[in-house]
């Protein structure tokens, strides 16, 4: 009797944990379906210590300036220092952009993901719209000569891109974004901009990145 | 218990399909080239469960062209959405039960 109800028992444990691995299973393919989870820590390390240099660069090319106040407060769009700093700033964004992109697409490669999923061009376009609706301010910002708003409305558009990307991809994304978000608040006090951007686009970018070493699932 | 096994939609036995179906719930649309990257399963095994699943009136399918590459998306329908939310609600009841 007694080995007859652990017969049952048992079958009846097995079949349970066939359901639970259906359920498991349900998960993870809607998870892989919508995410793009091979976000590697290189995508973060690098454009971080790209960020550092080129800050690095630009403080640098401030000092050697001798402008008045050390900041660049009220000089013309066209001043050679103004071309130096965005030229900078370009290559800083660009290179960024392409060793993220390909460390990405090589660990995704690696794991044996696809490399062109619904989940990564809905990642590309959402990263995309507030970072665009970000550089037609930054435009403008050239344009008036308001060069102390450049932090501020840099860093909250790049969290805000942060926040909406984190829904297609690692959802830790999402703290990243509002600590950039909130580092928009002391970017504009004078004189904090330039240390700012490195904590927001260059330490943030290295710590995370390291962080996703140790923790690739976060 | 045999209620709630009985409670499980048979269409779902299949992992296949039971992924098909979970990729669909997420996406409105997924074209067969993902789906098939996604499951890692060959043309003619993913052909049919989809036809399956398009008999059960899980999914539809709306064929296109891009240039002149055919270009086949499916989409969950209501009734595939309901069935697959009432199969989830049963294996969930299934791993609750203790006798």
């Amino acid at each position: 009797m007694k080995s007859i109800y652990f017969a049952i028992q048992s079958t009846l444990n097995m079949s349970q944990n066939q359901y639970s691995d259906d359920l498991a299973h349900i998960r993870s393919m809607m998870e892989r379906s919508s995410r793009f989870l091979s976000l590697s820590g290189w995508a973060g390390i690098i454009p971080g210590l790209l960020a550092l240099a080129g800050l690095a660069t630009a403080t640098w090319l401030i000092k050697a300036s001798k402008l008045t106040n050390g900041y660049a407060s009220a000089i013309d769009q066209n001043h050679p220092l103004i071309l130096q700093l965005t030229f900078i700033a370009l290559a800083v964004l660009v290179l960024s952009v392409f060793s993220s992109w390909y460390m990405c697409m090589r660990k995704a490669r690696l794991e044996k993901q696809s490399t062109w999923t619904p989940a990564i061009r809905n990642m590309l376009m959402h990263f995309a719209i507030p970072l665009l609706a970000g550089a037609v301010i930054v435009g403008w910002i050239y344009e008036n000569e308001q060069w102390d708003l450049l932090s501020p409305v840099v860093l909250s558009f790049y969290g805000l891109a942060l926040v909406l990307v984190s829904q297609f991809t690692l959802r830790s994304i999402f703290w990243l974004g509002i600590f950039e978000i909130s580092l928009s608040i002391p970017a504009g006090m004078t004189g904090w901009d330039l240390p700012v951007l490195a904590i927001g686009f260059g330490f943030a970018h290295i710590v995370y990145g390291v962080m996703m070493f140790n923790k690739p699932q976060a | 218990m045999k209620d709630l096994i009985e409670a499980l939609d048979k269409t779902f036995d299949s992992r296949i399909r039971l992924g098909i179906m979970s990729a669909l719930m997420v996406n409105d649309t997924i074209d067969f080239n993902a789906l098939k990257e996604l499951l890692d399963v060959t043309d003619g095994n993913l052909a049919s469960h989809l036809k399956s699943l398009e008999t059960a009136t899980y999914i539809s399918v709306q064929k296109s062209f891009i240039g002149r590459k055919p270009l086949t998306r499916y989409k969950a329908t209501k009734q595939g959405r309901k069935a697959f939310e009432s199969h989830i609600s049963a294996l969930e009841k299934l791993i609750r039960f203790k006798p």
